[in-house]
């Protein structure tokens, strides 16, 4: 086992895919190996040794840590199957791409389509992330498609859109059309909620505090309900740490939606 | 071996291989919880005639259900994997999810056996799966709210047929005592006794003179037969209760007799306790034997 530190020289003067980092491929090379990747730096090929400091040394687990990230690196995290990738700095779009299991966290803001393709083990977003966030990219069918990304701050715009399984938790405020197209899944959100709420949701659920104004007129409301299933949540999110997106009691009002589409999606609004 | 004036026979309870698992049930109240248990509990004596044998293990409050709601575990037997996932289906389908406000959850680790995989289409394309800490659960849609029910239980090898005899003077010592029994092996987790409150009255030999009949009465235990057929019963004793057994493992099994064999001879003779003996069929049915000589406290 062996963490492997990259430690930016100064930011790139242009948008940086570091997604061959990744730490399956970094944990089996020794420093001078790393240090000759090649990165894509704009039109140019750059060994990975002039924009990183990298050093490596022995771990109980296999783990990357990026130190002075910046908002132009993009693919931070992508691949990670296992193990922990830390990222302290923002991170740019894409943190954690196709990720199938570990931890990723990333101790700043981070771009657009954060957690996107990923399938297990869990990305945390100390700070904001842009939009997209948990969704599909563009021609694929479907966005998160498991495991657990947690974002403190506020989401962009149509977060969780083609969401298909797993739980986003957001503690701040999302934009417009969160859960939008939503396929399957959990979003909880503890701040206020952009307009366009669940827009061709299919199935899924979205706990909400507040709904937003307005609320699509294409969702149905079922009325205020005890749902056992919302004490699974709580009991499951206080032991992971996340206790403040549950709540005692389980009474919810219940809409369900997008009927537009014969979508059977609910936003649940806790009572 | 005379323990308190009770005999303890030399001989051995048979007992074979089963399949086993466990469930959580649990409502709003014990009460509905303990109902839909018993319900799903009833009529769940003996697989020769009812397919599987379940019991309820133990009550259990909101600290230890995975709902927080208070609840009851249930063991169910079986002799094949295929038996238990077919009757533990249609007892959770008729007994727990028409139960007000019931739901169940699986209380094993282990081969997968169908929890709400098929139940969910009670649902008819309402029902939704939700994932909660790595495990699928089903939301059914039913007119108190939603069912919910965990999509499998887990399997595990088991033990069933550990039996106690206890010979008495009379019926109303032999009930008393085997009541006394059955509630102190009640207590130890991993056993159930599945028949009418843990007590058999119709202990059984295989065959009969009727060619049509796989299992008949017990003849050499029958009180009103001593003296026409090979009695193993002495003059003193009037009657004979039986205790059945199943366990989730061999030291399960041991302990529960072993506290049944003491709390029968705490009560002694002067109860009408005359003897403790076993079922057994010569070591052809299962490949357990349990020595009550060495299990005596």
């Amino acid at each position: 086992m062996s963490e492997v530190v990259l430690t930016l020289r100064q930011a790139p003067s242009q948008r940086l895919d570091v997604s061959d980092l990744s730490l399956p491929v970094l944990a089996a090379l020794d420093a001078t190996r790393i240090a000759a990747l090649p990165l894509r730096l704009g039109n140019a090929s750059v060994a990975a040794g002039e924009l990183f400091q990298v050093t490596v040394s022995a771990s109980r687990e296999d783990a990357l840590v990026v130190r002075d990230s910046c908002d132009r690196l993009d693919g931070l995290g992508a691949g990670t199957a296992g193990g922990r990738v830390e990222i302290f700095g923002d991170a740019g779009a894409f943190v954690a791409h196709g990720m199938s299991g570990g931890q990723v966290e990333v101790h700043g803001n981070c771009g657009a389509y954060a957690g996107t393709g990923m399938a297990a083990g869990r990305l945390h977003v100390h700070g904001s992330a842009g939009d997209f966030a948990g969704a599909a990219l563009p021609g694929q069918g479907t966005g998160l498609q498991g495991g657990t990304l947690v974002v403190d701050g506020d989401v962009g715009a149509r977060a969780a859109d083609r969401m298909r399984r797993g739980l986003l938790l957001v503690a701040g405020s999302t934009g417009e059309h969160c859960a939008a197209r939503m396929i399957a899944g959990t979003v909880s959100v503890l701040g206020r909620v952009g307009p366009g709420l669940g827009l061709g949701m299919r199935r899924g659920t979205v706990l909400v505090r507040e709904l937003p104004d307005p609320l699509p007129a294409t969702f149905s409301r079922t009325g205020v309900h005890s749902l056992n299933f919302l004490n699974l949540f709580r009991q499951n999110l206080s032991q992971a740490g996340y206790a403040a997106h549950g709540r005692d009691g389980q009474q919810v009002q219940r809409w369900v939606g997008d009927r537009a589409v014969g979508g059977l999606g609910e936003v649940l609004l806790w009572v | 071996m005379i323990r308190n004036g009770v005999a303890i026979d030399d001989t051995f309870a048979e007992a074979f291989d089963m399949k086993a698992t466990r469930v959580i049930i649990t409502a709003c109240e014990h009460k509905w919880a303990q109902q839909a248990a018993i319900t799903m509990t009833g009529f769940a004596t003996s697989v020769i005639g009812c397919g599987i044998e379940a019991g309820i293990e133990q009550a259990l409050d909101g600290k230890q259900t995975p709902d927080g709601r208070p609840g009851v575990s249930v063991l169910v037997f079986a002799m094949s994997g295929k038996d238990l996932a077919k009757h533990l289906e249609r007892r959770v389908g008729q007994c727990v999810l028409t139960a007000p406000t019931s739901a169940i959850f699986a209380g094993l680790k282990g081969e997968p056996v169908n929890l709400g995989r098929n139940l969910r289409y009670f649902g008819d394309g309402y029902q939704i799966s939700k994932q909660v800490g790595g495990r699928r659960y089903w939301r059914v849609p039913v007119m108190d709210g939603e069912f919910l029910c965990e999509e499998t239980t887990g399997r595990q090898n088991a033990i069933g047929g550990g039996n106690l005899l206890v010979l008495a003077a009379g019926v109303e010592g032999a009930l008393a005592a085997c009541e006394s029994a059955v509630a102190a092996m009640g207590r130890t987790p991993n056993v159930i006794m599945p028949f009418p409150g843990g007590i058999v009255r119709s202990g059984s030999k295989i065959g009969s003179k009727y060619s049509s009949v796989p299992a008949s009465t017990n003849d050499a235990y029958c009180p009103t037969l001593r003296g026409v057929t090979t009695s193993q019963l002495g003059p003193d004793v009037g009657a004979v209760l039986e205790i059945v057994i199943n366990g989730l493992s061999d030291a399960d099994l041991r302990q529960a007799m072993t506290t049944g064999i003491g709390t029968l001879c705490e009560l002694g003779q002067r109860h009408g306790i005359k003897r403790i003996s076993a079922g057994n069929f010569g070591g052809k049915l299962g490949p357990h034997h349990y020595h009550l000589r060495e299990l005596a406290p």
